[in-house]
C-alpha cells in the first residue's frame, strides 16, 4: 500500500471507509521553530514569563480575529529551569520545572497550530510574535540550530 | 507487543493522559520484569512541525521515546510508521507501545493499518481523547473530522470535565454516547488529576480482548 492511499483504505476487520475529505476539513497550518539562546542580561524569570505569554496570546488573538480555531500554541524554554507556556485558545497555562542535571544549551521552542486560517498569513503572524519574543528576552547566536516553517 | 494508538484533536490533553497511561503500563510491566535493561514500554510520538515539544515532556518523565516529526502518520508517513514499529518490536521488544498521533490524525486508519500490516502484534486499540470544554466548538466547526475521530474509537476519554457544570457534562456525555460505537468504552476524566486505576484496567482488558479476537 502506498502511503498516500491510506485515506481510502478499508480494513478487513469491519470495512470502515475513511472519508478522504475528513482530513481536509481540519487541515492544519503549523508553525514550528527552535533557537539555541542565551538570556539577555537583566531578564529575570518573571519577565521571561511575561514576554513568552504575550507572544502566545498574540498568536491566539490573531487566530481568533481570523475566525480560526487554535489547535494549540506551545512554547518551551528548555534549560536547567524550564518554562512551559501553552494554550488551546483559552487562558494560557504556565508551568515551571527544575532540571539541574540539564546538560546542554538552553533552547527555546515555539510551535503553533491552527485550523481554518490562511497558512502563509498564520506563519507570518506566528513568526512576528516569535521574533518579538526572541528580541525581548534572548541573545541568539549567529547560527541558530534548526528552525523551519512547516505545513502538513 | 501490545499497542495503544492515542488520538484526539489538538489540545484535547493527549500527552497528559498518555503520561498517566504510561505510568500504569510501566507499573504492570514491572510486575513481570525479566531484569533486562530494555524498556518494557516505548512511546512513539508523532508531531506536526519540525520541532516537537511533547517528546521532551515525556522524556523528562524518564520514558523511552521515539519520534516522528514533520508529517502526520495517518496520511503522509504510514509506511515510515510501519518501519518504526517493526524496528521497535525487533530491537526493543517491549511489552507495550503507545503511539501518540498528531491532533489531526485519523486514529482508526493507524489502528487498522497496524492490524492489517502487522498481524503478529498483540492487541491494537485506538483511544481517542475528546475535549469536553471545546466539544461544541469543534463539532460546530469541523464536525466531520471530529465525528470521524470518535465514531470508530475503541475507547473515548472525555477530558476536562472539571471545566463543565454538571448539566453541561451530562449533555456532552449524552451527545458522545449517541455518536460512539456501542462496543466502545467511554470514560469521563480530568487528566490533570490522577485518573482512577479502573480506567486503565478496563483499557488493558479491552486491548487483551482485541488481541484474542484476532484480525
Amino acid at each position: 500500500m502506498q502511503d498516500s492511499e491510506n485515506h481510502a483504505y478499508q480494513s478487513l476487520r469491519d470495512f470502515i471507509h475513511v472519508d478522504p475529505n475528513r482530513h481536509k476539513e481540519a487541515l492544519p497550518s503549523a508553525f514550528s521553530k527552535k533557537a539555541v539562546v542565551h538570556l539577555k542580561e537583566g531578564v529575570d524569570g518573571l519577565e521571561l514569563e511575561r514576554q513568552i505569554t504575550a507572544a502566545v496570546v498574540q498568536v491566539q488573538t490573531w487566530v481568533a480575529a481570523q475566525g480560526g480555531i487554535v489547535g494549540h500554541i506551545k512554547t518551551l524554554l528548555d534549560g536547567p529551569e524550564s518554562l512551559w507556556v501553552s494554550t488551546t485558545g483559552t487562558a494560557p497555562s504556565i508551568r515551571r520545572t527544575r532540571r539541574p542535571e540539564h546538560p546542554g544549551d538552553i533552547c527555546f521552542y515555539f510551535t503553533a497550530i491552527a485550523v481554518h486560517v490562511d497558512y502563509e498569513a498564520f506563519c507570518a503572524a506566528a513568526e512576528e510574535a516569535y521574533q518579538q519574543c526572541l528580541a525581548a528576552c534572548f541573545i541568539v547566536p549567529a547560527e541558530p540550530a534548526g528552525g523551519a516553517l512547516s505545513d502538513v | 507487543m501490545n499497542v495503544f494508538v492515542l488520538g484526539g484533536f489538538l489540545g484535547s490533553g493527549k500527552t497528559t493522559i498518555l503520561l498517566q497511561l504510561a505510568a500504569y503500563l510501566n507499573n504492570i510491566s514491572r510486575g513481570g520484569q525479566s531484569g533486562s535493561s530494555l524498556p518494557r514500554l516505548v512511546i512513539l510520538e508523532n508531531e506536526i512541525g519540525d520541532e516537537g515539544i511533547d517528546d521532551k515532556v515525556i522524556r523528562a518523565e524518564g520514558y523511552h521515546v521515539e519520534v516522528m516529526t514533520v508529517g502526520c502518520i495517518c496520511c503522509l508517513m504510514l509506511g515510515t510508521l510501519i518501519m518504526m514499529v517493526e524496528r521497535i518490536q525487533e530491537e526493543l521488544h517491549p511489552d507495550w507501545l503507545i503511539i501518540e498521533a498528531t491532533g489531526v490524525a485519523d486514529t482508526t486508519t493507524i489502528v487498522r493499518t497496524l492490524e492489517y500490516r502487522m498481524p503478529e502484534l498483540g492487541g491494537v486499540s485506538g483511544v481517542v481523547v475528546a475535549d469536553a470544554e471545546r466539544y461544541d466548538l469543534l463539532m460546530d466547526n469541523i464536525p466531520g473530522f471530529i465525528k470521524g475521530q470518535l465514531m470508530h474509537a475503541d475507547a473515548i476519554m472525555l477530558n476536562k470535565i472539571d471545566l463543565l457544570d454538571p448539566r453541561q457534562r451530562k449533555e456532552i456525555e449524552g451527545k458522545l454516547d449517541g455518536l460512539r460505537s456501542s462496543a466502545s468504552l467511554r470514560f469521563s476524566v480530568t487528566a490533570v488529576e490522577p485518573i482512577d486505576h479502573h480506567v486503565w484496567k478496563e483499557l488493558v482488558k479491552q486491548n487483551e480482548q482485541l488481541a484474542n479476537a484476532g484480525f
